[in-house]
C-alpha cells in the first residue's frame, strides 16, 4: 500500500500547527496534547524535521520549536523526504542507487521506463504542494460542490434532480 | 438575494454554459438545498433551463441565478465562490447559517 506513515502524518500535523502558530514557540508536549498523538513519537519526529532544518528548537524551559522557513517554501516533498528519506516508488527509481541495491529484473524490466515517468511526476506533485497550501485547506470551511448539467426539463411535480453531467468536481 | 456568487464562480458559469453550447438568455443557474450527507444537508448546483414559479430570481454577474422557497431559508447570506487551487478546483459555498460541515466537506447541518 502506498501510503504514508505515521511518522509524516505527525510531522505534517506539527508543522501545520507552528504555520499557524505564526513564528511562536511550541513545545512537542502542548503539540502532542492538542492533537492527541503520542508525545514520544511526536518528540522523535520534531527532532528529525529539525535535523532536515524544517524547524529550529530553543531550549529551556520557555523554549520550543518554529518553523525554520516560511510555509510556502515547505514542500510536502520536503517533509516526506526530512521524515522517511528519499521517495522511492520503486527499487529502480531511488537516487544513487548503490550496486547492492539494484533491482535484478534492471535490464530486462519491461515497465522500467514508466515507473520512472510515474516516479518523476509523484516526486513533483509532492514538491508543488507547499506547507501553506495545507494550512490554507485545512482552514477553508467552505463546502465544495460539483455543478451538475440538468438537460431535462422539470416534472411538474418534482425539480431538478437528475444530473447527468458535473463540473468543477473536486479533489 | 440568499447567495452571493463571486465573479470567479460567475465567469467560471459562463465558461461552462460557453463550453457546453448552452443559451445565455434560457439558462439558469439553480443553487439549491437537498436533504442528505452526512451532516443532513448537501448543497445542490445545477445548469438548467427549467424555472418553476415558486423560484425567485436574479441576475449576478450576467447569470441568472434561480432558487425554491425553501432553499432560501438555508442559504440566506451563503457564498459561492470558485477555486482552482493545487488542492482542489471547484466551487465551493460558505454558509453562515451552517453549525457543522462533515469531514469530507460535502454536506453541513444548521
Amino acid at each position: 500500500m502506498l501510503s504514508l506513515s505515521k511518522k509524516t502524518d505527525y510531522a505534517i500535523i506539527a508543522l501545520a500547527h507552528l504555520a499557524q502558530n505564526d513564528g511562536g514557540l511550541c513545545s512537542a508536549r502542548e503539540i502532542a496534547s492538542k492533537f492527541r498523538v503520542p508525545a514520544a513519537l511526536l518528540m522523535n519526529v520534531l527532532k528529525t524535521l529539525h535535523q532536515g532544518e524544517l524547524v529550529t528548537s530553543l531550549r529551556g524551559a520557555r523554549g520550543g520549536y518554529s518553523l525554520a522557513k516560511r510555509p510556502e517554501t515547505i514542500s510536502l516533498a520536503d517533509i516526506v523526504i526530512a521524515v522517511e528519506g528519499p521517495i522511492r516508488l520503486a527499487q529502480c527509481t531511488a537516487h544513487g542507487t548503490r550496486d547492492d541495491d539494484v533491482c535484478e529484473l534492471l535490464d530486462i524490466c519491461p515497465v522500467k521506463r514508466p515507473v520512472q515517468r510515474i516516479h518523476a511526476r509523484l516526486e513533483n506533485f509532492l514538491g508543488q504542494i507547499t506547507l501553506a497550501d495545507i494550512v490554507r485547506e485545512s482552514e477553508d470551511t467552505g463546502t465544495r460542490v460539483a455543478l451538475s448539467l440538468n438537460r431535462e426539463p422539470c416534472k411538474p411535480t418534482g425539480c431538478c434532480s437528475s444530473a447527468p453531467t458535473a463540473f468543477g468536481a473536486t479533489t | 438575494m440568499p447567495v452571493v456568487i463571486s465573479e470567479r464562480a460567475a465567469s467560471e458559469v459562463k465558461t461552462i454554459i460557453a463550453d457546453q453550447k448552452l443559451e445565455p438568455e434560457k439558462t439558469f443557474l439553480r443553487v439549491g438545498v437537498k436533504g442528505g450527507g452526512c451532516s443532513g444537508f448537501s448543497y445542490t448546483l445545477d445548469l438548467t433551463e427549467a424555472k418553476s414559479e415558486n423560484d425567485e430570481e436574479w441576475d449576478i454577474h450576467g447569470v441568472k441565478v434561480i432558487c425554491d422557497p425553501k432553499s432560501n431559508i438555508y442559504l440566506e447570506g451563503t457564498q459561492v465562490d470558485f477555486k482552482d487551487e493545487v488542492m482542489g478546483r471547484g466551487f465551493v459555498f460558505s454558509n453562515p447559517n451552517a453549525s457543522h460541515t462533515c469531514g469530507c466537506g460535502s454536506s453541513f447541518s444548521v
